[in-house]
């Protein structure tokens, strides 16, 4: 009558480790996105201080076509599932 | 007695670890936020200064400069809403 063993110590070294760096993976995915969209959405002349109709949709289409290029590249790649 | 020692040294290495995993996230956000200042700062000074005749920002630079960030900070919102639909499909987000 065992109940289920603690993981290990070394386990649990691992099981941090795996989180910390998809926590980082996922914040260096996010900074990647912004950037870029920011370069291909935003008019270089910042003529206002609010981002206009065209702005606005070019990053929710930029955002969405930036996830698909990462995952098809990832799949490709072989290095990472399906998020 | 030993049943409520383990329960207290379990909920101890929960404490433990929740404590650990808050480390992390702090130490990411920290760095992730130096980043973000660095990048912003080298952005916004090289689509806007782009003069060196007078040693201080003249009235047009610095409100280009506002604009920059300002609009760098909204591209952030908007794209963390939709990044955030797409890392959780199951959460509510009018498309």
């Amino acid at each position: 009558m065992a109940a289920k063993p603690e993981p290990t110590q070394l386990e649990k070294e691992q099981m941090f480790g795996m989180m910390e760096k998809e926590m980082e993976y996922r914040v260096d995915l996010f900074n990647r996105l912004t950037q870029t969209c920011f370069d291909k959405c935003i008019e270089k002349r910042y003529k206002e201080a609010e981002l206009n109709m065209g702005e606005n949709s070019c990053i929710d289409r930029c955002v969405s076509k930036y996830w698909q290029v990462t995952n098809m590249v990832g799949q490709m790649l072989g290095n990472r599932p399906q998020m | 007695m030993d049943a409520a020692a383990a329960m207290a040294a379990g909920g101890g290495e929960e404490e433990e670890d929740k404590a650990r995993m808050e480390a992390v996230a702090d130490k990411l956000q920290t760095r992730d936020a130096i980043r973000l200042y660095n990048w912003v700062s080298h952005r916004c000074f090289s689509d806007c200064v782009t003069t060196f005749y007078r040693r201080t920002l003249g009235k047009k630079e610095e409100d280009c400069v506002r604009s920059c960030v300002r609009k760098f900070l909204l591209l952030s919102s908007a794209s963390a809403a939709r990044f955030a639909h797409l890392a959780d499909p199951s959460s509510a987000f009018d498309d």
